[in-house]
């Protein structure tokens, strides 16, 4: 029983080292915030590690992305709340607009550099403004079905939709991302 | 596969490539706080694990023995050498009593009823006893 524990422990330390990298970014560019997400990458740990841990291995994935999805959608709920109460309150942020201003200011630079790492560098900045500006849905969809290299069913699964609905988000994601980035390929 | 799908394709390829390398290009102090949440994680997880299994197995028994227990002392309070001994004497008693009142209720149902007193009390119902008795004895010598 106790080599059986130390096993599933180890499998559950692997499983996670391997994900976490992408299920930080995964929420980073979802919250645009380190911190937050962070925070929404161990709620999704902790919940999997004392709820589902004595699931299958194979299904840990799935369980893995359907709670860090469901959290980042809480988290986007709590920060719609939040905003109207800021607007009600007439608070304004300067350092959030600040930033904001920023970011939707920033000079894309067209220019065709010959280095290739500023290239990949200009692509990335692009993607991550990019994927950021999608709609959540989209951009969870997007994400899932790229990076992860989920098919349309265990996306549908995992973000409680039909197949139709993944399809739908996939293409409009694409077009909007490949319409964004087309001054960095 | 048509030139529009493999433009797809390429797109596709070239953006995973960019994000998996984002991921390696992490900074060192986001992927320590990483490393720390899933050791956090594992380590609050891992002891209290098998800090529940034993606590099951205690918690398990507790019922069981608590059980055994009360059968236990049930069996020895119900069935003890001192108990069988003292209700067999209130048994034997409870019977002597009972015969007792039967012999009472007997007499008292004897005396309550008019017609058995007046024969008992007649002189001629023990002359016809005696008469009754002498025939038994003769045919039973025959």
């Amino acid at each position: 029983m106790e080599r059986d524990f130390d096993k599933q422990y180890l499998s559950m330390n692997h499983f996670l080292a391997d994900i976490e990298g992408r299920a930080f970014r995964m929420a980073q560019i979802a919250t645009g915030n380190r911190d937050d997400a962070l925070e929404i990458v161990q709620d999704t740990m902790m919940k999997l590690v004392q709820k589902y841990s004595h699931h299958q291995t194979s299904e840990w994935k799935a369980l893995f992305y359907s709670i860090l999805n469901s959290r980042i959608l809480d988290w986007h709920r709590r920060q719609s709340v939040r905003n109207r109460f800021r607007s009600w309150l007439n608070w304004s942020d300067d350092e959030d607009e600040a930033v904001e201003d920023a970011l939707a200011q920033h000079p894309i630079d067209t220019s065709h550099e010959p280095d290739i790492k500023l290239q990949d560098s200009q692509f990335m900045t692009g993607l991550n403004t990019a994927l950021s500006a999608l709609p959540l849905r989209q951009q969870q969809v997007f994400l899932l079905r790229v990076w992860e290299g989920l098919d349309i069913n265990e996306t549908a699964h995992i973000m409680q939709c039909s197949a139709s609905s993944v399809k739908t988000h996939y293409a409009r994601a694409l077009e909007k991302l490949r319409g964004e980035l087309e001054d960095y390929q | 596969m048509t030139t529009e799908q493999s433009q797809f394709k390429t797109f596709e390829t070239k953006v995973k490539t960019s994000l998996d390398e984002s991921v390696i290009t992490l900074d060192k102090e986001t992927q320590q706080a990483l490393a720390s949440i899933r050791q956090k994680v594992l380590e609050k997880q891992h002891p209290q694990s098998r800090l529940n299994f034993n606590t099951w197995n205690f918690n398990a028994l507790i019922p069981v023995g608590t059980f055994a227990l009360c059968a236990l002392l049930t069996v020895l309070i119900v069935y003890s050498p001192d108990n069988v001994d003292d209700s067999t004497q209130r048994m034997a008693a409870q019977q002597s009593v009972n015969h007792e009142q039967y012999e009472q209720i007997a007499m008292l149902e004897l005396f309550t009823n008019p017609e058995d007193l007046e024969t008992t009390t007649d002189p001629d119902f023990y002359v016809w006893m005696d008469e009754v008795l002498a025939t038994e004895d003769i045919d039973n010598a025959v």
